[in-house]
């Protein structure tokens, strides 16, 4: 557990309406990481992450397809359950805007849950795409992939199913996929969101 | 505020949690309240048709005082208690504690009636959350309290309900750690 | 005092107005009682709880109107359905041809691989029958999915099928953790065994 101490009533203005500056969003994501939010210890969850990865890449016999396949589809599973987590933590109005979105990913999301925050960048000039490039990734401290899964495992492909999980559950519907990742050789770790379309119809009643 | 029942009621409009922490006068069985729920996501839908585009334009230009619910503190907090360091997965002593704003803001929000007042507070994702309270509250901070707990119960959702591995989503809560979280918000009022 | 029962699905009955979507459930219905919010809110609810495998299961079937000043809300009542039944008067071929514009609108706001069925009713009207058993079950089958006639005097096969329904349900809830996410996998299954996939957008 975390010792940091919290500083109750030092964000009295951090949630407001609108999220138009990004600062604001920071702020909200800074704010509930360090005084919100209950840690664990990081090995302990690289290392339950690793043991899962490679349990699973035996149970395949080293079809890493299908074992990202199924880091994808657990992901899913946690991202549609951990998106009210979120939003019971920050309790954050909806984007206006998909750059908005990615911004509250970025700076929020990350921030609570691994304490990182990816860079946005790599926009589509539509501004339905974006890529978040990772600098630290918890999930990959102490891992080198073998050789045979060095060209078909995306290691971290959890994040994608999570993202995609917790997106669809506030109505938007987005394709989630590593592009690149720097255990792979690549030189960086790059993961793409890109927006399908806005499930209007799946919106709940009474937010205009 | 005297809490009569809380219920939860999924993006379908399923039932799937009630608890009266007050006995109501008549009686009702599982099935009348399946019905009272579907009813209420009904007319919540209606009533998001109902407000006015006039009203719906203005709170969003201007992002109006009355969607901006203030965090009202001491709520779920025994004052006799030292206050906790953890409540769940939440850094205590409480589980949030800033104004925030609320989702809902052409749904129905707050009913009064000379029985009872009821109150709903519905998450992004369409999860509806409603308080009903013995009293028939009709000033704007009863409402604000009303709100404050009902996060907070959406808070206690989202740990011992979300975070069950063996929880079915939208399929009715049964869970007894659910169960005494939720009791113990509730009777530290 | 809390919920009592495990499952709990949600079944939409459609159709046309007066094709007599309420009163094909109410022997089924656990209440013999009819409420009357229809006209108000545009839905009316009827619930059957039923025992299976040891779990307590309530099916709580929305029957909504088929009236046009519901129109803006019917997202809020196809959201998250289990399964929808559409249905028809066998006396009626206009009802019959609007069964198509029914699942157009299936396509829009239900859930993708929603069990569906398609029912005709008032089949004791022979006399007055316009819509051929024969045709009915031919587009039923081009659409891939289960077709029954009945009517209110025999509505056995209703229950029947809501049972096999209601199975099927709670199957594909049980495995739905499994297959979530994967969009390729979201096959579901009918009450023939059939996979729905890929049927959804053709009708004739």
């Amino acid at each position: 557990m975390s010792t940091t101490a919290g500083t109750p009533n030092t964000a009295s203005t951090a949630n407001v309406s609108s999220l138009a500056s990004s600062k604001t969003i920071k702020q909200i994501g800074e704010t509930a990481w360090k005084n919100r939010t209950v840690k664990i210890n990081a090995e302990l969850f690289t290392l339950t992450y690793g043991s899962i990865v490679s349990q699973l890449c035996q149970d395949y016999q080293r079809d890493f397809k299908k074992v990202n396949d199924q880091l994808f589809s657990m992901g899913y599973n946690i991202g549609i359950r951990l998106i009210e987590d979120f939003l019971a933590r920050t309790a954050i109005p909806r984007c206006d805007n998909f750059v908005t979105t990615s911004e509250v990913i970025s700076k929020c999301a990350f921030k609570i849950f691994l304490n990182i925050t990816p860079a946005v960048t790599n926009w589509s000039t539509t501004k339905n795409s974006f890529s978040l490039i990772f600098n630290e990734n918890p999930l990959s401290d102490f891992v080198e992939l073998p050789m045979d899964a060095s060209k078909e495992l995306w290691y971290s492909n959890i994040l994608c199913g999570v993202l995609k999980g917790a997106l669809e559950m506030v109505q938007l519907d987005c394709d989630v996929y590593f592009v690149c990742d720097v255990l792979r050789g690549n030189p960086q770790t790059e993961l793409k969101v890109k927006l399908n379309k806005i499930l209007k119809d799946e919106m709940p009643a009474g937010e205009d | 505020m005297a809490i009569q029942s809380v219920f939860i009621i999924n993006k379908s409009g399923g039932l799937v949690y009630n608890h009266n922490f007050i006995e109501p006068k008549g009686a009702m069985n599982s099935n009348d309240y399946l019905i009272l729920a579907g009813t209420l996501h009904s007319v919540f839908a209606i009533a998001s048709q109902l407000t006015p585009k006039a009203v719906q334009i203005s709170n969003k230009a201007e992002q109006r005082a009355d969607t901006q619910v203030p965090y009202i503190g001491g709520i779920g907090v025994s004052e006799n208690r030292v206050a906790p360091t953890q409540l769940g997965s939440f850094m205590g002593p409480d589980y949030f504690q800033e104004p925030f704003t609320n989702w809902n803001k052409s749904g129905l929000r707050h009913m009064v009636t000379d029985e009872f007042s009821m109150f709903v507070f519905q998450s992004l994702t369409g999860i509806k959350f409603v308080l009903v309270s013995t009293n028939n509250f009709r000033n704007n901070t009863s409402v604000s309290i009303a709100e404050n707990i009902l996060r907070k119960v959406y808070c206690i959702y989202s740990d011992y309900v979300m975070k069950d591995p063996f929880y079915s989503l939208d399929m009715p809560i049964r869970s007894e750690l659910f169960d005494r979280n939720l009791r113990s918000l509730i009777e530290s009022l | 005092m809390n919920t009592e029962y495990d499952y709990l699905f949600k079944l939409l009955l459609i159709g046309d107005s007066g094709v007599g979507k309420s009163c094909l459930l109410l022997r089924f219905a656990d209440d013999t009682y009819t409420n009357d919010y229809i006209s108000t809110i545009g839905v009316d609810f009827k619930i059957k709880t039923v025992e299976l495998d040891g779990k307590t299961v309530k099916l709580q079937i929305w029957d909504t109107a088929g009236q046009e000043r519901f129109r803006t809300i019917t997202s809020s009542y196809y959201r998250g359905s289990h399964g929808i039944i559409i249905v028809y008067d066998v006396t009626d071929q206009e009802s019959f041809n609007n069964v198509k514009t029914w699942l157009q609108e299936i396509d829009r706001f239900g859930t993708a691989g929603v069990l569906k069925l398609l029912v005709g009713n008032k089949n004791d009207l022979t006399d007055k029958k316009v819509v051929d058993t024969e045709v009915a079950k031919e587009f039923a089958d081009s659409i891939g999915i289960p077709f029954i006639e009945t009517s209110a005097l025999d509505s056995s096969n209703v229950e029947e099928t809501f049972l096999i329904m209601t199975k099927q349900i709670k199957e594909s809830v049980a495995n739905q953790q499994k297959d979530n996410g994967r969009s390729e996998d979201k096959s579901s299954v009918n009450l023939k065994g059939q996979s729905l996939t890929g049927s959804s957008g053709g009708c004739c």
